[in-house]
């Protein structure tokens, strides 16, 4: 058998997707037996020219990370849809938007003034905006556009797999690899290198069915180890969350922030989570749940900390 | 209720402001009240018309 045509690229992502590929450690050596790896501008030298002189359909696999924010980040993945037997959506900014799809509570023109304007590290008091285009003496420069609203991948091309994760882990990466050499690939769509259990069905810490009186941030209590976090009163998206990362943050006395996704048949986590968390608010009026539900900063941007551009709203109206 | 209470603070933040969702019991035995209630909540919602951020933004250019 000829080795597999490995590809991966980031588009709007911070790097973190892979790094995790490289935290397969030495296991990278056995990829290098099993795979050639034909483009991955975090770590070889390749040129989108290299990628656009490939026949259509070359490239066996590709593992794109990151959320489509610019037109640049769209063009690559069209030319990487047609260039890929098998397309993966790697990691939640490719499936949701992640992180960087928090920009889709502000508007573009927000984010412009914010960063080229009103900045405390910024002097433009000429109000200079960049281009998609501006002419020089050499030439005329190009630069990618700056879109209205940040999106998923499977929002500009067709999508194979969904591999979950901020970032998945290195041992489903590893895993999920073994299951693309051998060939026997999922059913189109699936969602791969995770479970579809929910992280509370996975957790070992004990549930005693406490409601709760009061919401706490990571660093204004000690938690219990052994205990609930939800119970303890930490927002935990774990109810809601899909297993698969080996539950890191929780069991680092860390409430899960989510990242894994919905499981399959949930199409909002941030509303099914709203459904979870009220629910264990322990209030006897109405006054009192408000009050309760106050004490949670910032719910929109936790509950769709890596979802918004895949939720049902996809950004602040 | 809670659920609610909660979901609106969430919409809140999502530009969907306060007029444009409500809440009501109301039995099937209370055909009048429905009548009202959906009546004034439809004119309501025209009232306010369409989300206005995302028209200024519609007028910053199309992403």
């Amino acid at each position: 058998m000829s080795k597999l045509k490995l590809a991966s690229y980031w588009a709007a992502a911070c790097g973190g997707c892979d790094v995790a590929i490289l935290d397969i450690n030495e296991k990278i050596l056995d990829l290098a037996e099993v795979a050639d790896i034909v483009f991955w501008p975090v770590a070889l030298d390749f040129k989108y020219a290299d990628v656009e002189a490939y026949a259509d359909g070359y490239i066996d696999v590709c593992l794109f990370n990151g959320a489509i924010r610019n037109s640049e980040g769209e063009h690559v993945a069209k030319l990487l849809r047609q260039k890929s037997k098998v397309l993966v959506a790697f990691g939640s900014c490719a499936i949701w938007g992640g992180i960087p799809g928090l920009a889709n509570f502000k508007r573009r023109d927000d984010i412009l003034n914010r960063v080229y304007i009103e900045s405390d590290s910024t002097q433009n008091p000429e109000r200079i905006y960049p281009q998609t285009k501006y002419r020089v003496p050499e030439g005329e420069l190009e630069l990618p556009e700056f879109y209205k609203d940040v999106k998923c991948l499977a929002d500009v091309v067709d999508v194979d797999y969904f591999m979950p994760g901020c970032p998945p882990t290195a041992a489903q990466i590893w895993a999920v690899i073994q299951v693309i050499a051998s060939g026997n690939l999922p059913p189109k769509g699936a969602f791969i290198g995770c479970s579809n259990k929910t992280l509370c069905d996975e957790c070992e810490r004990e549930k005693t069915g406490k409601k709760v009186k009061k919401f706490y941030r990571p660093y204004e209590i000690i938690v219990d180890p052994k205990k609930c976090l939800l119970e303890q009163g930490l927002t935990c998206m774990g109810p809601v969350t899909r297993a698969g990362c080996g539950n890191q943050c929780t069991s680092a006395n860390q409430p899960c922030r989510g990242c894994y996704g919905p499981v399959d048949g949930v199409i909002d986590q941030g509303a099914k989570y709203i459904s979870a968390l009220a629910s264990v608010v322990d209030a006897g009026t109405p006054e009192e749940a408000d009050r309760i539900i106050s004490g949670i900063v910032d719910p929109a941007g936790t509950f769709y900390r890596y979802g918004l551009p895949g939720s049902l709203l996809r950004r602040a109206k | 209720m809670r659920r609610y209470q909660l979901m609106k603070k969430v919409l809140e933040q999502l530009g969907v402001e306060d007029g444009r969702v409500r809440l009501e019991w109301i039995s099937s035995a209370e055909g009048t009240k429905f009548a009202k209630v959906m009546t004034e909540f439809t004119e309501q919602v025209r009232q306010l018309g369409p989300f206005k951020r995302d028209q200024k933004a519609a007028a910053g250019g199309e992403g």
